[in-house]
């Protein structure tokens, strides 16, 4: 039976938030977390009339989003990269103001940092899972992978992450 | 999953610059809108050029493949009856191969596919354009002449090269007697 195909603006406003934290979580950069949900959601609107179940909007949504957060990610950290070699030393970052000092020992920022170490695929199996509590199903949809895997790499990922966090007795 | 574990993450659950901003969010709204009104045009530049190029490669191979209309030139044709038999053969599991790949290509729907399937399409073109080329252009050598200059004067050069000939001649059998001897 043919469903009526949302629309964008509906989209949006129904998922922009959940896009926006998972790029957030993915990057750790709220400039490259606003491109991957700009990219997103034009690519999404692209898409749109190929969406054929709109009971699966959402993982499709976020299966876009988690191609498009790969690669951005990617190019910025090969633009980094670049920069990096052409001016012949490290990137120097800002120097963090007192508040930023204190937050820095907060522990929100721990966990995002050792999640920041782990590989990709990894790294979006914890926050479909733990952060943005979705389902095995709409994991393993989002990521293309079978149920199966998305069990075995998430129990995997996640003895990696407490490792990274030193909780790993 | 230890309880621990929801709580490392609760905390970045709750990183406190998690929300977007909300003049983002209006503006990235209103651009949307704006584009959902302007996409009216479903077919792009690449879709104009790669339907025709997608035409034109089947029909060359399914000419190639059954009716050899594209003359070959003597040394490419085939004489045993068995050897064209293998040419169609080959030239039909070409062309499965080839319209598989195309609507692989078409079906995965994707710009860098539409991009790769564009260059192997030019090139498909740039093969055919060559063949057709070779087949029409004029073949016929031209024998070449020596050149002729009014400026030359042909007849005192032709008397000084008879006489580096005789001397030549005459030098060869000079050697050839003293050889004998």
């Amino acid at each position: 039976m043919h469903q009526d195909i949302p629309k964008i603006e509906h989209l949006y406003d129904c998922y922009h938030r959940d896009v926006y934290h998972f790029a957030l979580y993915y990057t750790n950069s709220k400039q490259e977390a606003e491109d991957i949900t700009q990219e997103t959601f034009f690519k999404a609107m692209k898409q749109l009339d190929k969406l054929k179940d709109n009971d699966k909007v959402k993982t499709w949504l976020f299966s876009i989003a988690r191609n498009t957060a790969v690669d951005i990610h990617r190019r910025q950290k090969i633009k980094r990269l670049i920069t990096e070699k052409l001016s012949w030393q490290p990137v120097l970052k800002e120097v963090p103001k007192p508040l930023e000092i204190v937050e820095k020992n907060e522990q929100w920022q721990t966990v995002q940092e050792a999640l920041m170490t782990l590989k990709s695929h990894d790294r979006i199996i914890i926050i479909c899972r733990m952060l943005k509590d979705y389902t095995i199903q709409e994991t393993a949809v989002i990521l293309g992978i079978s149920e199966v895997k998305v069990r075995v790499d998430f129990h995997r990922a996640m003895a990696r992450l407490r490792k990274k966090v030193g909780r790993d007795d | 999953m230890e309880e621990r574990d929801y709580d490392l993450f609760d905390a970045l659950k709750k990183r406190p610059d998690k929300e977007p901003d909300v003049d983002f969010s209006n503006e990235i709204r209103q651009k949307l809108q704006k584009t959902h009104l302007k996409k009216t045009t479903r077919f792009s530049i690449a879709t104009i050029l790669t339907v025709p190029v997608t035409l034109a490669v089947l029909l060359f191979v399914f000419m190639i493949g059954t009716g050899q209309s594209f003359e070959l030139k003597n040394a490419a044709q085939l004489t045993t009856e068995w050897e064209k038999d293998l040419t169609i053969i080959v030239c039909i599991f070409l062309m499965l191969a080839l319209s598989s790949f195309i609507l692989f290509v078409y079906f995965k729907g994707l710009t860098k596919g539409r991009l790769v399937y564009m260059t192997f399409s030019l090139s498909f073109f740039a093969w055919i354009g060559n063949l057709v080329y070779a087949e029409h252009r004029n073949i016929d050598e031209t024998i070449v002449q020596p050149s002729y200059s009014e400026s030359y004067d042909y007849k005192s050069k032709r008397d000084n090269i008879d006489e580096i000939q005789q001397k030549q001649d005459s030098y060869l059998m000079k050697t050839n007697e003293g050889g004998i001897k």
